[in-house]
């Protein structure tokens, strides 16, 4: 069994460090001068600490404008996801009326569609609506999330119906219901999802990179591109201390959540 | 507290028709257990009656108020489930006050904004001592501060029980209460509900497969089958003087044997299969009355073992069961798996020390109490043997 764990060990680490290393060489960079930046050979931790690259990285970089509109967007589409999905996973889950299980069908349906398909209508209902090149481009056209839906759906189907009965004959309302009990007691799947939508919304380059023209509505990822084209195309410290700072408040989120995030994925049912 | 009145109630699921018009009225403070097979309809029936669901015809009322269109919260009643059904992220205080918070003013039920109001404190410390009043009064005043998943199976019990308790209903409806405990706890767990019951003055409808629960701690029973009333009663009425064959053979536990009596010949008599000559005669009028077929109840307690050279029905021991202060004795009749009349098996119930006398295998001969026999005819009607004869 030991060498068995040894050798599992083994591969796992390796497979990690193949996926680390851009990332820690990322960091690394980010804290050398330019001088060595150049340096042929593979050193990991600069010979000099420089923090230079971070501060060019807010004043002429704008990451800080960046950092910005990305939380500005990604809370205001979680927010707005939240709003719409559990209302519409609770209707799925727990009533039973005769268009649940087309409404369900299309809900599936639209999982299987890739979003770079829709782009060119949502992009022509957005620009109808005169939005273009604003954060609202950005935060509307995700307002609710089909896998969000079906997650929380299959959740929200966990909990037994013994207990909205009690519910019911206790005095609550429907909503009061959905806020006070199923809500609690599905609070890992939120999270998870909530996680989950951050991050694709945070790293979204796709839809900002059509519908964001000027610099001062850039989300991250489309910031650090538009600054590497621009102006910074041999300034890899700074561009490398820009990138580091936009993937940490990720890092950070997961790391306090991952206990919620494991929970909510693998769906452990819940039990009166 | 107040009177429950349910008339003409039917309701389907899809084709089947799980009840089929339930008239019944249960007064104030009173016991009433709601006794069947699974299957029956007794839960949709308490179901109905809290509002979970609603009835196809029929109307229900409540303290003379007629709640049939109402919603459960608007009955006020309590229900209390099999599973418990306790909040799992809330703690037992919580768990307790929560049908309290529901029923509290409108500006004190905002979700979070409502913390911040004045009046919060006045109310919150009145809830608090009702909380821990009705806690005490059940034993669970040490647990409040715990989650449902660190409690006992009987612990739990008490909280969903506690919960019920607080609001004052004026009903309590149980599903099924007890059968998630252990047989110990459960004898222990039905005085505590009797008790309880007393000490309320409550109006309790309690749905259950268990005769046991039923006849200890019913004031009346209602035996369902099928989603008809089959009788109405005393624990006791029901098994002494049951109105048809189901109740009979439903009540009762070993439960009674059932002896089919037929005509043979001009003078002589079968029980299930076997010549008996010591039938009394207003039995066999009876039976001659209906086509010479009679089925005949005798509760095991009424037939006795006797020995192989005595008259009665002849049989083999087929098992023996001790059961500490009395011991059953299951006889397989001998002939009537041939013959194909009548069940193949009757169980008397003896003294404890029938263990030592009585071998397995053994040859005996059964000599039911004819005093004793319920008759019914074929379709499972009860013939009252003295209005019978009186009759005839």
């Amino acid at each position: 069994m030991r060498t068995r764990d040894l050798i599992t060990h083994a591969v796992l680490a390796i497979g990690a460090a193949f996926m680390l290393f851009p990332f820690v060489w990322m960091v690394s960079l980010s804290f050398k001068e330019e001088f060595e930046i150049y340096d042929p050979s593979l050193n990991l931790i600069p010979k000099t600490w420089d923090f230079a690259n971070y501060v060019e990285a807010f004043t002429y970089g704008e990451v800080g404008s960046f950092l910005v509109n990305g939380l500005a967007v990604t809370l205001s589409i979680l927010a707005l996801q939240y709003l719409t999905i559990i209302p519409a996973a609770y209707v799925l889950a727990r009533k039973n009326f005769r268009l649940n299980g087309p409404l369900l069908a299309t809900v599936l349906g639209v999982l299987l569609i890739p979003p770079q398909v829709t782009a060119i209508p949502v992009y022509i209902m957005v620009s109808g609506l005169g939005l273009i090149d604003t954060l609202a481009a950005l935060v509307i056209p995700f307002a609710t999330s089909a896998f969000g839906i079906f997650l929380l759906r299959q959740s929200f189907r966990t909990i037994p119906q013994d207990l909205l009965d009690a519910a019911r004959v206790d005095g609550a309302s429907e909503f009061r219901t959905l806020w006070a009990i199923i809500v609690p007691n599905c609070f890992p799947t939120l999270a998870a999802f909530g996680i989950f939508s951050i991050v694709v919304h945070w790293n979204d380059f796709f839809w900002p990179l059509l519908v964001v023209r000027e610099l001062e509505n850039a989300t991250p990822p489309l910031g650090i591109s538009i600054f590497a084209s621009d102006e910074g195309g041999n300034d890899v410290g700074p561009m490398m201390a820009s990138a580091t700072l936009i993937v940490l408040p990720l890092v950070v989120a997961f790391l306090l959540m991952r206990r919620s995030f494991i929970e909510g994925l693998t769906m452990t049912g819940i039990k009166g | 507290m107040a009177e429950v009145a349910l008339s003409n109630i039917h309701k389907s699921f899809g084709q089947t028709e799980v009840l089929k018009g339930i008239d019944l009225t249960i007064s104030h403070g009173e016991f009433v257990a709601l006794l069947g097979p699974s299957g029956c309809g007794k839960t949709t029936l308490l179901r109905i009656i809290a509002g979970l669901e609603a009835p196809d015809t029929g109307s229900i009322s409540i303290g003379g108020r007629d709640v049939t269109g109402l919603d459960p919260s608007d009955r006020n009643i309590a229900l209390v489930f099999q599973s418990y059904a306790l909040y799992p992220h809330k703690t037992v205080f919580e768990n307790i006050a929560f049908p309290l918070r529901m029923r509290a003013p409108w500006f004190a039920r905002i979700p979070v904004l409502s913390r911040a109001l004045p009046q919060r404190r006045r109310l919150e410390q009145a809830l608090q001592t009702k909380v821990r009043d009705a806690a005490a009064q059940v034993g669970i005043g040490a647990y409040l501060d715990r989650k449902p998943a660190q409690l006992s199976g009987g612990q739990r019990q008490r909280v969903a029980l506690t919960r019920a308790m607080v609001r004052e209903p004026a009903a309590f409806l149980m599903d099924e209460p007890l059968s998630n405990l252990d047989a110990k706890l459960r004898s222990g767990m039905r005085i505590e509900i009797k008790e309880l019951q007393r000490r309320l003055d409550a109006t309790i409808i309690y749905v259950t497969h268990d005769q046991t629960e039923a006849m200890t701690m019913a004031d009346r029973v209602v035996l369902l089958h099928e989603g008809v009333v089959q009788q109405i009663g005393a624990p006791m009425s029901l098994y002494q003087n049951p109105c048809n064959r189901f109740v009979a053979q439903f009540i009762g536990s070993p439960s009674i044997n059932m002896l089919l009596l037929e005509a043979a010949g001009a003078n002589q008599f079968t029980v299930n299969g076997a010549v008996i000559e010591t039938v009394p005669a207003d039995l066999r009028q009876i039976a001659r009355s209906h086509g010479g077929r009679l089925w005949l109840g005798v509760r095991p307690e009424h037939v006795a073992l006797v020995p192989e050279h005595a008259s009665g029905i002849p049989g083999r021991v087929a098992l023996i069961e001790p059961l500490g202060h009395e011991t059953l004795i299951d006889v397989s009749v001998l002939g009537a798996a041939d013959i194909g009349t009548g069940p193949d098996r009757i169980v008397v119930r003896a003294a404890p020390d029938a263990v030592d006398t009585v071998r397995a295998g053994a040859a005996v001969r059964l000599q039911p109490d004819w005093q004793q026999a319920l008759a019914f005819d074929e379709q499972g009607r009860r013939i009252a043997i003295r209005a019978a004869m009186a009759a005839a």
